[in-house]
């Protein structure tokens, strides 16, 4: 059930990936440059809202079930403390991961741990955004559903 | 090769100013969506030369994400026009 045009309909479906690699990117590279997990999380959850918009609610619920939503806000943060505490088993504090025993320099070791906590965050805010906006469009359509 | 930017970048920026001016006068809406769709374009245009200018690559990162949220806010704006809500 879509409301828009074959044009915006195929521009999406074109754009939709290459806004998910802008997204990535931006997590990935997050430590060298401006933007970072949450920023980049925020990117994918456009390219989903821009989805939902387009395409309809129900066909966007689908796509993003909330099973998959509810374990991936529940995986970020989680492999943040466990990278926390990964600092706190090897003998220093919280976030203190320039001493976890890797094969690496320290600064390296620093710099893959911070990777992986980007990531982290990127899951969890992608999967929170798409949350709060179904919640939001779910509360929309019924306030319309109620003055028809 | 700088002042070329920079006047380019100039010249953008007051046309720019020229069509706000269509955004808050406008007579119909279709006028002030599209006044604000060229605005987004030319604001993407001038992140792109002061990339060039102060020889920054992150400008062009912040230019895509213009460009994404110019088309989502159009597609949004068309939207609500069209049937009076947004999903």
């Amino acid at each position: 059930m879509s409301l828009l045009s074959v044009i915006v309909r195929t521009a999406t479906r074109w754009l939709i990936p290459f806004m998910q690699l802008f997204g990535l990117y931006v997590i990935i590279h997050g430590h060298a440059s401006p933007g970072g997990g949450f920023q980049g999380g925020v990117i994918v959850a456009t390219s989903m809202i821009l989805y939902a918009i387009v395409f309809g609610l129900s066909a966007a619920r689908k796509r993003a079930t909330q099973r998959l939503r509810l374990v991936m806000e529940s995986a970020g943060p989680l492999i943040y403390a466990l990278i926390g505490v990964l600092g706190i088993l090897v003998g220093g504090v919280f976030l203190e991961y320039r001493i976890i025993p890797l094969p690496y320099e320290p600064h390296i070791t620093s710099e893959i741990m911070i990777s992986i906590i980007e990531i982290a965050i990127g899951i969890g805010v992608m999967a929170l955004c798409i949350t709060m906006f179904y919640a939001l469009a779910a509360e929309e359509a019924l306030a319309a559903e109620e003055v028809k | 090769m700088i002042g070329v930017f920079l006047a380019t970048a100039l010249a953008l920026v007051f046309t720019a100013l020229l069509c706000s001016y269509r955004a808050f006068v406008g007579p119909t809406i279709s006028d002030r969506i599209i006044a604000v769709n060229v605005i987004g374009t030319k604001t993407l245009v001038v992140l792109v030369l002061i990339a060039y200018i102060y020889g920054q690559k992150m400008f062009i990162d912040i230019s895509l994400t213009y460009a994404m949220l110019n088309f989502l806010i159009i597609i949004i704006a068309a939207m609500y026009l069209e049937t009076g809500r947004v999903v």
